[in-house]
Formats: C-alpha cells, sequence, structure tokens
C-alpha cells in the first residue's frame, strides 16, 4: 500500500498535509493526482536488516 | 418538498474539488432500450446497457493543482465524479442525495476556448462508468 502526502486544498479525500493511502482513492486515477501537485508520494522508510553473523 | 435552485452544486472530480470554478452541471443516465418486438404484437422494448453522461462546465484555471492542471493528466483515462445538489448540506440524505459515477471515461478537454472578451471556459463530458445514488 503507497501513502500519499495531500499538497492541495482543493483535494476533498483528505486535508492538506495529511496523508491517504492508496486504498482510501479507489477509483481515483492517483497518477493524474500526482501529475496535478494534488498528492505527493510518501517515500517508504527503509526498515535497516541486521543479520546475525557468526563469530 | 420545495424546488430547488442551483446556488450550491457539490461537484468533484478525481477527488478534486471544483465547485467554485464551475457554472454549469449535468447528470444524465440512459438505458438503452432494445427493441423485443415480435410478429403479431406491438413494438415492446427491454433494457440494455446503461449509459451516463455528465458534463461540467469550468472556468478555467491555470493555477497550481486548479483546473487545468486537474483535468489535463484525466483525458484518455477512467476516473471517480460525485455531485451532490447542495454541497453545504452536508452528509447525503433524501432530500440532498450523492450521484457517485466511478469509472468515467473523459475523451478531450479544451483548455483555452472564449472569445475576446470572455471567460476562458473549457467542457468537460464524462461518459461511462457506474453510477451510484447515495441518500444516506
Amino acid at each position: 500500500m503507497t501513502t500519499y502526502k495531500v499538497l492541495s486544498d482543493r483535494f476533498a479525500l483528505g486535508e492538506i498535509g495529511k496523508t491517504v493511502d492508496s486504498d482510501a482513492l479507489a477509483g481515483c486515477n492517483i497518477a493524474a493526482l500526482v501529475e496535478a501537485g494534488h498528492l505527493a508520494e510518501v517515500s517508504a522508510k527503509s526498515k535497516s536488516v541486521t543479520s546475525e553473523q557468526d563469530k | 418538498m420545495a424546488q430547488i435552485v442551483l446556488k450550491d452544486v457539490g461537484i468533484t472530480i478525481n477527488g478534486t474539488e471544483l465547485s467554485d470554478r464551475s457554472n454549469s452541471v449535468e447528470v444524465n443516465y440512459e438505458i438503452e432500450s432494445v427493441e423485443v418486438t415480435a410478429f403479431g404484437g406491438n413494438r415492446s422494448f427491454v433494457g440494455g446497457l446503461q449509459n451516463n453522461t455528465c458534463t461540467v462546465e469550468l472556468m478555467q484555471d491555470f493555477a497550481a493543482a486548479n483546473v487545468e492542471a486537474t483535468i489535463f493528466p484525466l483525458v484518455g483515462t477512467q476516473t471517480t465524479l460525485t455531485f451532490e445538489p447542495v454541497k453545504s448540506a452536508g452528509a447525503p440524505s433524501t432530500t440532498n442525495p450523492t450521484y457517485t459515477i466511478t469509472g468515467a471515461y473523459l475523451a478531450s478537454h479544451t483548455p483555452i476556448s472564449g472569445g475576446v472578451g470572455e471567460v476562458g471556459m473549457t467542457s468537460l463530458t464524462f461518459t461511462g462508468g457506474t453510477l451510484v445514488k447515495t441518500v444516506a
């Protein structure tokens, strides 16, 4: 699931500054919303993976 | 039920509130008539496929995240539209139903249209999709 930050006060499905996920955008053309400047994809934070090493 | 004068129609296109840029809207749905007339009877029809047509007149605005920016990438794609007679009425009700069309297709957009001294307008016609009326 992708998360988007609301950039525009015209966007009706979330307040500006808040985030919405792709489930809440069902039926919308997300690419068009991003291109229009209403939404910006929020980059997923990468999890640090620590592998156990044999000593 | 009183007559209604359209003053505050709610219009969202692809989740974007554009009511304050519109001065005319029409939501239409029809179910095709399929003739099933047989010998020995009068003309007879049954319902066929449903088609929805929504026409929205918008005053063009090239500002960021406004009319043109919203509509330009929608051409040739499907999206969701919502319409309500009185936007400020809040939740849908029997006297203020919300009409939602999912999968509405936009075939064209005219970014610049109008004569000298006129407000630049753009007329959008969405077709197809699935119409749902919500009253609660």
